[in-house]
């Protein structure tokens, strides 16, 4: 009887526990949504055609470098490498490290761009797999290409760090596309503060939209579920979270598909650390707490205007690799910097922002999990009513519901990018089906990689990539 | 800049803080009103939730739905006025119908007429844009523009301080220099250009200096919106430049003036001397278009023994650019310094000599100098015949 007694109390302090967490993490994300929309509304106008214009020709402009890491890419690096030489800026160099492909990745560069192997000396020694070799072109265009020992992103960044001279480096996966004037939107907030540290771009779904010519012609959702769904987890991250956070200088994430650091800030930092899946956070972390415990000013930006385009998977299997590692990569960079968890010498980042990647971002699908599963054994034991079961369900359905929708009209109102009705109405229906049984599912992933990443597991995974969907117009003329 | 000023962030935090609390608040009403019919309080606080999610949902979607059919709606007008209220204004530009005849389409269609103003505007110059400039004020537009310059919102002030800077008013000059304060950079850049645009010769001056001490950015869009008076600012900042108190405004001047690439006689010889390096290093740079009047390989020699690396990098790069021969054995010096940078701006340079230069390289990768593989680089440059390039970041 005690025994029995003593389990219903656990449980129901378990389940209490549950509900204020789960209504703590919906109220915060709707907050972080709020205060990006707000964030946004108020936002300095950004630069205008004009104005583009003339920072393009601009030689005051600082070069940029443009370090885009290659691993196996032959289907996709002749157009990749296209479209990141044509970007609109003044003195931009092209670096793509071909880091160990098996494939005939290097073969092609070389043919296509008639690169010869050079003798560019490196001009920093930030640790790296040995470097087979560095090409130039015997064209007049600005790219090199450093073919190195098989070492990972992390590895294959510090190469090109090593290599580039440029004040400013942006850091983009060489199967993302950019938008045309993406590396001057970046640049825009480190010509206005010297003490800018990183900027972090917006990534957008390219899955479902047209190409052509490197370029995205027609923005659309497609019809794959798996892919509006993270259309919509996109939209939640990147004008939410990332601008709310961005607003209290307390950014966590500039995404490694596309951002833009001060290399000297970076090289001071000691480069991307090659020991983790997370380079990215673990990075920016590693750059904030430096500044920080220096008392230095700086600021680490988010800006919505550059997009960037990147696939996202299709199909589970993959999708649960990219979430494990995602899951494993913020747990490696919070226990690492585990000192900064609430610590006030560390201002925000350390009471706010950290606490809250751990408790919700980190540890969040484990209380999920448990959530349902004590919802679940509360009916069957007959401790909670089927009634309360089921509103607490459409409650956290309804939350879930807001938080897309907010995110879909955040998106709308500000950057409105998507010409069809009929492409919003597909996202609405989406948000609501989403809930019922992939975000599960997504949670039951992101619980393992938890479970990993406290166990240390190692391993990137495999990402498939396909070629870009072709514009019907670039189809018909044999684009 | 400031992305988000005080005056900003407050305001953000209120509204946030305000919906949030309007979210609280709905739920907790909605709870005591369900509480005393329902079975237990966590069912009436789910219900409660649920409905206040509810009204989020509705106001999220009217949002979305009242945004796509305001445009619809903004796009169908447009195509329906705006060509009667362009025609208006061509005949109010001409001095053929009364500068207030466009009060009537100003209170039917206030966002069209702007927007045909705006363009109109653009457009026109001198007789014709008084004119218009003239309708605007009648009609309130340039009221509505005044009012827009102290706006909350950047963007508006912003496109307010555009606006403004179409009209052939001087009256506005006191509106462009309170906006010069702004803390919204762009702001800043409009009524720069605007006040570019009504400046008097010597006013144009203090605008050069205000936007040298401003961030790059300002300095790159006000050098090319000052791009139309460039000869002649370009004598009076150099003859004056050397006053400036502050060595990071003259260098920042000089890189305006070199973004011009114009060719001037400016006397650059006290520059060359500036006691600040980051002043001689960017008159240096500015060198190849002083147009003769400094006796170039003389400065250019003093420039490859200067003190200071930065210095002499500028220095080798204008010895490169004008084929100064009597620098080779200075540059060849310079391949031998420990310093990578000064090493491979002279073995550019050397590249860029000709065969005397490429012969010095040669020698210098035999001999192992310090900047042997740096004399590699610009050596192999020169055989794909790249050399002639601008020295790579």
């Amino acid at each position: 009887m005690n025994l029995l007694s003593l389990c219903h109390s656990i449980f129901v302090a378990l389940e209490d526990g549950v509900i204020v967490y789960v209504a703590a993490i919906n109220v915060i994300y709707f907050g972080l949504l709020l205060l990006g929309y707000f964030v946004l509304r108020r936002r300095p106008r950004e630069l205008e055609r004009e104005e583009l214009e003339v920072l393009t020709k601009s030689p005051m402009v600082p070069p940029v470098a443009v370090l885009a890491p290659a691993h196996n890419e032959a289907a996709t690096i002749r157009d990749s490498v296209r479209a990141m030489l044509a970007l609109n800026h003044p003195s931009h160099e092209l670096i793509v490290i071909n880091d160990g492909s098996q494939d005939d990745t290097l073969r092609i560069l070389i043919d296509e761009f008639r690169l010869y192997k050079s003798s560019r000396a490196p001009t920093a020694d930030l640790a790296s797999k040995p470097v087979r070799g560095i090409y130039e072109s015997r064209e007049p265009i600005a790219l090199v290409v450093i073919d190195k020992e098989n070492g990972g992103k992390a590895d294959s960044l510090n190469a090109g760090l090593n290599v580039t001279r440029a004040p400013l480096v942006a850091v983009v996966d060489s199967d993302s596309l950019l938008e045309s004037n993406a590396l001057l939107y970046a640049q825009r907030p480190f010509l206005d503060d010297p003490d800018v540290l990183a900027v972090g771009g917006i990534i957008r779904v390219i899955n479902g939209c047209e190409v052509s010519d490197g370029r995205v012609a027609r923005i659309g959702v497609g019809r794959s579920v798996l892919a509006a769904t993270q259309v919509i987890e996109y939209f939640r991250a990147f004008l939410g979270a990332r601008v709310a956070f961005g607003f209290f200088n307390c950014l966590l994430i500039v995404s490694g598909a596309f951002g833009l650091l001060r290399r000297d800030a970076v090289m001071e930092a000691g480069g991307f650390d090659s020991s983790t899946v997370g380079e990215d956070m673990e990075l920016v972390v590693r750059l904030h707490r430096r500044a920080r415990e220096s008392r230095r000013r700086y600021r680490i930006v988010f800006v919505p205007e550059p997009v960037c385009w990147t696939q996202v998977p299709e199909r589970l299997r993959i999708l649960r690799t990219q979430r494990n590692r995602w899951q494993r990569g913020t747990v490696e960079t919070l226990r690492k910097h585990k000192r900064m968890f609430a610590n006030p010498s560390y201002g925000l980042l350390g009471m706010f922002a950290i606490p809250y990647y751990a408790a919700f971002e980190a540890f969040g699908p484990l209380v999920e999990l448990t959530g349902y599963v004590i919802t679940l054994a509360g009916v069957a034991i007959g401790w909670i009513t089927p009634a309360i079961a089921i509103v607490f369900f459409i409650v956290s359905i309804g939350f879930g519901l807001i938080l897309s929708l907010s995110a879909i009209v955040l998106a709308e109102l500000t950057t409105r990018r998507y010409p069809e009705v009929r492409d919003i109405l597909w996202l609405f229906v989406i948000s609501v089906v989403e809930n019922l049984g992939l975000r599960q599912l997504i949670t039951v992933w992101r619980a393992q990689g938890l479970i990993d990443g406290l166990r240390r597991k190692q391993g990137w995974g495999a990402m498939e990539r396909t070629r870009f969907r072709s514009s019907k117009r670039a189809s018909r003329e044999g684009l | 800049m400031k992305l988000n000023p005080p005056e900003n962030r407050v305001a953000i935090l209120s509204e946030t803080i305000a919906c949030m609390a309007g979210f609280v608040g709905g739920t907790l009403a909605a709870y005591y009103l369900l509480v005393a019919s329902m079975e237990s309080r966590a069912l009436a606080l789910g219900w409660a939730t649920i409905i206040a999610q509810s009204a989020i949902l509705g106001a999220l979607v009217s949002a979305l739905l009242t945004s796509r059919l305001r445009q619809k709606r903004r796009r169908r007008r447009a195509a329906t006025v705006i060509a009667p209220i362009r025609d208006q204004m061509v005949a109010c530009a001409m001095g053929i119908a009364p500068a207030d005849s466009l009060s009537r389409y100003n209170h039917s269609y206030p966002l069209e007429t702007e927007a045909c103003m705006v363009e109109s505007l653009g457009l026109l110059r001198g007789e014709q844009r008084a004119r218009l400039s003239l309708a605007a004020e009648k009609i309130g537009l340039t009221n509505r523009w005044r009012r827009h310059t102290r706006s909350w919102f950047s963007g508006t002030r912003r496109q307010a301080a555009a606006n403004m800077g179409l009209l052939d008013l001087p009256a506005n000059h006191d509106i462009f220099e309170v906006l010069l304060r702004d803390h919204d950079v762009f702001v800043r850049i409009e009524a720069l250009r605007a006040l570019a645009r009504i400046a008097e010769p010597e006013e144009l001056l203090e605008l050069f200096e205000f936007a040298a001490g401003e961030s790059p950015m300002v300095q790159a869009l006000m050098s090319d919106a000052l791009r139309p008076a460039a000869p002649t600012l370009c004598e009076a900042a150099i003859a004056c430049i050397t006053e400036w108190k502050d060595p990071g405004r003259i260098a920042a001047a000089l890189e305006m003036i070199r973004a011009w690439q114009l060719s001037l006689p400016l006397p650059l010889g006290p520059l060359l001397e500036h006691p600040q390096a980051q002043v001689r290093a960017r008159a240096f740079a500015l060198l190849p278009y002083a147009a003769g009047l400094e006796p170039m390989e003389e400065s250019v020699i003093r420039g490859l023994g200067d003190p200071d690396p930065a210095v002499r990098v500028a220095a080798a790069e204008v010895a490169g650019k004008l084929k100064v021969d009597a620098a080779v054995p200075l540059l060849a010096a310079m391949v031998r310094e420990v310093g990578p940078e000064v090493a491979r701006a002279a073995a550019f340079a050397l590249a860029g000599l000709g065969p005397r230069g490429a012969r010095e390289l040669e020698a210098e990768i035999v001999r192992g100098a310090a900047g042997a593989s740096q004399a590699l680089e610009a050596l192999e440059k020169l055989r794909v015949g790249r050399s002639g390039e601008s020295l790579p970041a």
